[in-house]
């Protein structure tokens, strides 16, 4: 509550774009509703009626009146609501102004936030006016939750010009943006839709929120031209996201759902942003209400499950009694008895479900493999046959009926096949498995630990179909592959499905296929057993199962809440404290020596490990990195332990470490000797006998950044140049109590080095010039440029200058031609006991330390050598305690490129790899 | 890692930035740039960054190129 109150703003209203105060007074109608439907009780209601007179009166057309909406939607759907309760007039005005303000940049400033790309207009759907969207954007829940919303005004108002967007929009989502599990919200910066196909299944976002305001919609949408196809959609929501984002004993959550998992995703006892609990909570009670539906004297059949229920029709009310053998295992025995009282004409629609007639979804974003037909399907009233004739998905019965008729419903559960559009890419070659509306995915706990290196070799589930002139095609027929079995999971006995696949198998390099067998379990009911490997999308080729490491991993110890796959598990932490991660730990031992070993059923190759060192003191764990780490193999099975000699073992924080050995070894097992810390323990995150590609920073982490370090708000020029001078390169250091810039000015003759002084970060005084050009006739008589070295570039940290030596550094841009950066131009170092006086830095006497003219000097830069970057790395990772960055022109081309040497004196300096680091595309 | 890109999208010089786990491999980042030129005195060029925190606060500084020709600027993360 602390923290949305100051999210709210100083006073109130003053943050709608970010706060959720309206959101706020959407929940509390909803919950006044269910509060007064459920005790009869006016206490809830009365606050209610404050709040929403309260907001009545301050947001309106009126002069005095605020014209803004919802930064995240929920009165637009929980408004309609109450105006069906009370039929306030103000409530409706609420309703038509909170849809039709958004995105209106003619009526009000539109929110967003300047050059982010993830919170822009489109993230609060006010990039345009509702009525000029034709796309599912932004952030998902708010999305759906305003769809839902539009739909709702359409209903109330008959406000058509809302229709084109609605339909567009929907189109969109079910043709292009929904997975196969009825969620939707693909990324998670922003928790936001993605493009359209962008669909990714590990790394999707899929909030449970978010595929519930989906299904609200999809009602929505029914009620507004009674198609079954919007429930179709709402059933595969309510079989699959919706039912996973609750454990099967109701108190543990999904808030993300993807559709596969390396094992580093369960479900949480609760969430720091508890929304979607409460949602959970909200529907359940609400479920009866989706399952019938009425308008004028027909009654819809929308929903399989056991209820009573009084329908209201329009000649009197209806009684119905639903039961069935057990939907949606099974698809038999589904059974509606009508008591209208006296016997009377109306007609009930019955659906017959997308899934059961060869469609996946009302759209061909999925598809059935070997599609379910109507023939399996009977319907029958009081035992007589029904026609399916079928419209909008319904069978319509219209006659005269009579207490204890009984619609009986027979729908064919078979395991099928299903693809998807080929244009989402993550999908490509992978097909799932689904058994009436119920996606299945395999887990690791009943597939030997692993899934992701299986596939469904083509050959076992393929035949050839001739077409004929020579063509054939391939199509899976061989439904009879999909074995159904049972797998008991919380006690309950469910269906589960097996099918033949290949497992794929790797040691260090050598990678080995034999037959496997594939058992798959209900979506819904995947992380009840333990945190393990998922996946949905199963591959039908080898190219795309990663093959698992077969090694067995030993240890010295292991805390009994950790577990050694977490060496195996290539996981990718995204940093040392390991959350979303296993973890592997020596604790609660403490500075003792301690060891990890893996055996290979045969001797291989080892040159280049890698390892993730585990240091949870971020997370206020008793784990720190080790002291030491020795390697040793043994060549073979039962032969004597060797310690490598020479082999480096790198020990950082927050990335994949590098174990280097000087040369390659054979080795049958390899052990890893960790002397602990004292009074600390250690542990790892990942262990593997293969080096490691270059680390690629993930998506996420960079949006991450980008949002911590984003500046949108230009403040203008804090140093302007005097005419005839040019002022460039700032370097900005606390050095004790005020702030320094250093920077470089040209006078028309070439640069010198500047300072300036702040106390604010904002006005700055120049102070004057702290290193001039060399003496006439010396390799630096019209350019000194200097930047200073060892800046604190830790962030959000003291910004200071460290010294070396007991003295400030600085290297420098020399050059003996006038005119601005005229090649050859080379590079100094000087140095200072104050750098925040004015006055001259003094030159070191091995000048110039870098030329373009140097033997080793490589092709990028043997034109020039430009701007410097110091920087000091204790872990050596570049060879040298420091590290230089700089960039230099070619002869060629002049194109630009950066630069690293590497030094232990900032006097002597060595360049690393022959390569630039970066280059210009 | 901070640095400024020239050439390689529309318009002038701009400011953005890399990332690295070990100093040698980096990840740049592809979307909107940190600084780009957009208003009159840094019309021409945005770029040369130095940036720090501090308070809460980002302080992004540049060299800019524009209506009052090459001096230094600043941006911020709050307004
Ligand atoms: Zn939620």
């Amino acid at each position: 509550m602390g923290r949305e109150r100051r999210r709210a703003g100083p006073t109130r209203w003053s943050n709608l774009q970010d706060s959720h105060e309206l959101y706020c007074m959407g929940q509390l109608v909803e919950a006044a509703l269910a509060h007064k439907q459920l005790t009869g009780k006016d206490d809830l209601m009365d606050v209610m009626w404050r709040n929403v007179d309260l907001v009545s009166r301050t947001f309106g057309n009126g002069r005095s009146q605020l014209k803004r909406v919802p930064g995240h939607e929920s009165p637009e759907i929980a408004l309609p609501k109450l105006w069906r309760f009370a039929r306030e007039p103000a409530t409706m005005e609420l309703i038509r102004n909170f849809i039709d303000w958004r995105g209106r940049a003619d009526l009000r400033p539109l929110y967003g936030t300047p050059g982010s790309t993830v919170f822009d207009a489109a993230y609060y759907q006010d990039h345009k006016p509702v009525r000029e969207q034709r796309e599912a954007v932004g952030h998902a829940v708010r999305a759906c939750y305003l769809y839902t919303g539009m739909a709702e005004m359409l209903a109330l108002t008959g406000d058509q010009t809302l229709r084109p967007a609605l339909d567009a929009i929907w189109e969109n989502v079910v043709g292009r943006k929904m997975y196969v599990t009825g969620g939707v919200g693909a990324h998670h910066a922003g928790e936001k839709f993605g493009a359209d196909f962008e669909l990714p299944n590990e790394k999707g976002y899929l909030e449970t929120c978010a595929t519930l305001a989906n299904a609200l919609w999809q009602f929505r949408m029914f009620r507004l031209d009674g198609d079954a196809k919007y429930i179709d959609v709402f059933e595969r929501i309510l079989h699959n996201n919706f039912a996973a984002g609750v454990s099967i004993g109701g108190d543990a959550f999904f808030y993300v759902n993807p559709l596969a998992s390396r094992g580093n995703v369960t479900r949480w006892r609760w969430h720091g942003c508890p929304c979607c609990p409460a949602n959970v909570v909200r529907i359940i009670p609400q479920l009866g209400t989706y399952a019938y539906a009425t308008a004028g004297d027909t009654l819809y059949w929308n929903l399989f499950m056991a209820s009573d229920a009084t329908l209201r029709l329009k000649g009197g009310d209806v009684k119905v009694r639903q039961t069935n053998n057990g939907y949606p295992w099974r698809g038999d025995g589904l059974a509606l008895e009508i008591d209208p009282g006296a016997p009377r004409a109306f007609a009930v629609k019955v659906r017959i479900p997308g899934w059961a007639r060869g469609a996946c979804v009302p759209t061909k974003l999925y598809e059935q493999v070997n599609p379910a037909s109507l023939d399996e399907v009977s319907l029958a009233v009081n035992g007589r046959p029904v026609a399916l004739a079928l419209d909008k998905g319904y069978v319509t019965i219209s006659r005269t009926w009579t207490r204890g008729d009984r619609i009986e419903l027979s729908l064919k559960m078979t395991p099928r096949f299903v693809r998807a559009d080929a244009r989402v890419a993550e999908d490509v070659g992978r097909l799932a498995v689904e058994r009436g509306p119920v996606v299945y995915c395999a887990e690791g706990v009943d597939n030997g630990g692993h899934v992701l290196n299986k596939y469904i070799p083509a050959s076992r589930i393929m035949e050839s179909r001739h077409l004929g002139g020579g063509r054939s095609k391939l199509r899976p027929s061989r439904v009879e592959c999909l074995v159904e079995t049972t797998v008991t999971i919380c006690g309950l006995s469910l269906p589960a499905i097996r099918l033949p696949a290949t497992a794929r198998t790797r040691g260090v390099r050598a990678v080995a296929e034999a037959p496997a067998t594939l058992t798959l379990v209900p979506y819904f009911a995947w992380s009840h057993r333990g945190a393990g490997e998922m996946q949905t999308w199963l591959p039908t080729s080898a190219d795309r199962a990663e093959p698992a490491f077969i090694g067995r991993a030993s240890a010295s110890h292991c805390w009994q809440y950790d577990t050694l796959n977490a060496l195996t598990a290539s996981q990718t932490p995204s940093d040392s404290a390991g959350r979303k991660c296993r973890h592997f730990s020596f604790w609660p031992n403490k500075g003792t020596t301690e060891w990890v070993q893996y055996d290979l059923p045969a001797p291989e190759e080892i040159r280049d490990m890698t390892v993730y060192w585990l240091d949870d003191e971020a997370t206020k764990g008793g784990c720190r990195l080790p002291r030491k780490v020795t390697v040793k193999v043994r060549p073979a099975k039962d032969a004597p332990w060797q310690t490598v000699e020479g082999a480096t073992v790198e020990i950082a924080k927050d990335r994949p470490c590098a174990i280097r050995l000087p040369k390659a070894v054979t080795a049958q097992a390899v052990r890893l000797e960790i002397v602990l810390r004292p009074d600390v323990s250690a542990g790892l995150l990942g262990w593997s006998l293969a080096g490691a590609p270059p680390a690629a920073v993930p998506p996420e982490k960079m949006r991450e950044i980008y949002e911590t370090v984003k500046t949108p708000y230009k403040r203008g020029m804090v140093l302007t140049p005097e005419k005839g001078e040019m002022l460039d390169n700032p370097s900005v250091f606390r050095h004790k109590d005020a702030w320094y810039m250093i920077f470089i000015r040209f006078d028309g003759k070439g640069y010198e080095t500047h300072l300036a002084k702040s106390d604010d970060l904002v006005r700055w005084q120049r102070l004057g010039c702290i290193f001039k050009r060399g003496e006439k006739g010396a390799w630096d008589a019209s350019q000194a440029d200097g930047w200073p070295s060892l800046a604190d570039t830790r962030w959000d940290g003291p910004n200071t200058l460290n010294t070396f030596n007991g003295r400030y550094w600085m290297m420098y841009l020399g050059g003996a031609k006038d005119g601005y950066e005229t090649d050859p131009l080379s590079t100094g170092v000087a140095w200072t006991d104050d750098p925040s006086a004015v006055k001259q830095w003094t030159r070191c006497a091995d000048n110039p330390v870098l030329q373009s003219s140097d033997p080793a000097a490589r092709a990028f830069e043997r034109a020039t050598i430009y701007k410097h970057f110091t920087v000091e790395d204790p872990s050596r990772a570049c060879g040298g305690r420091f590290v230089n960055f700089y960039n230099a022109a070619d002869k060629v081309s002049h194109r630009e490129a950066i630069g690293m040497a590497v030094s232990d004196d900032m006097l002597h300096w060595r360049r690393v790899g022959s390569a630039a680091s970066a280059t210009s595309g | 890692m901070f640095y400024f890109g020239y050439q390689w999208r529309p318009g002038g010089a701009f400011d953005t930035f890399a990332c690295s786990y070990d100093l040698k491999h980096w990840t740049k980042w592809d979307g909107e740039p940190l600084i780009k030129p957009s208003a009159d005195f840094d019309r021409t060029h945005a770029h040369k960054p130095w940036v720090l925190k501090h308070d809460g606060v980002v302080y992004h500084y540049y060299c800019a190129v524009g209506s009052k020709g090459r001096g230094i600027a600043l941006a911020t993360s709050v307004p």
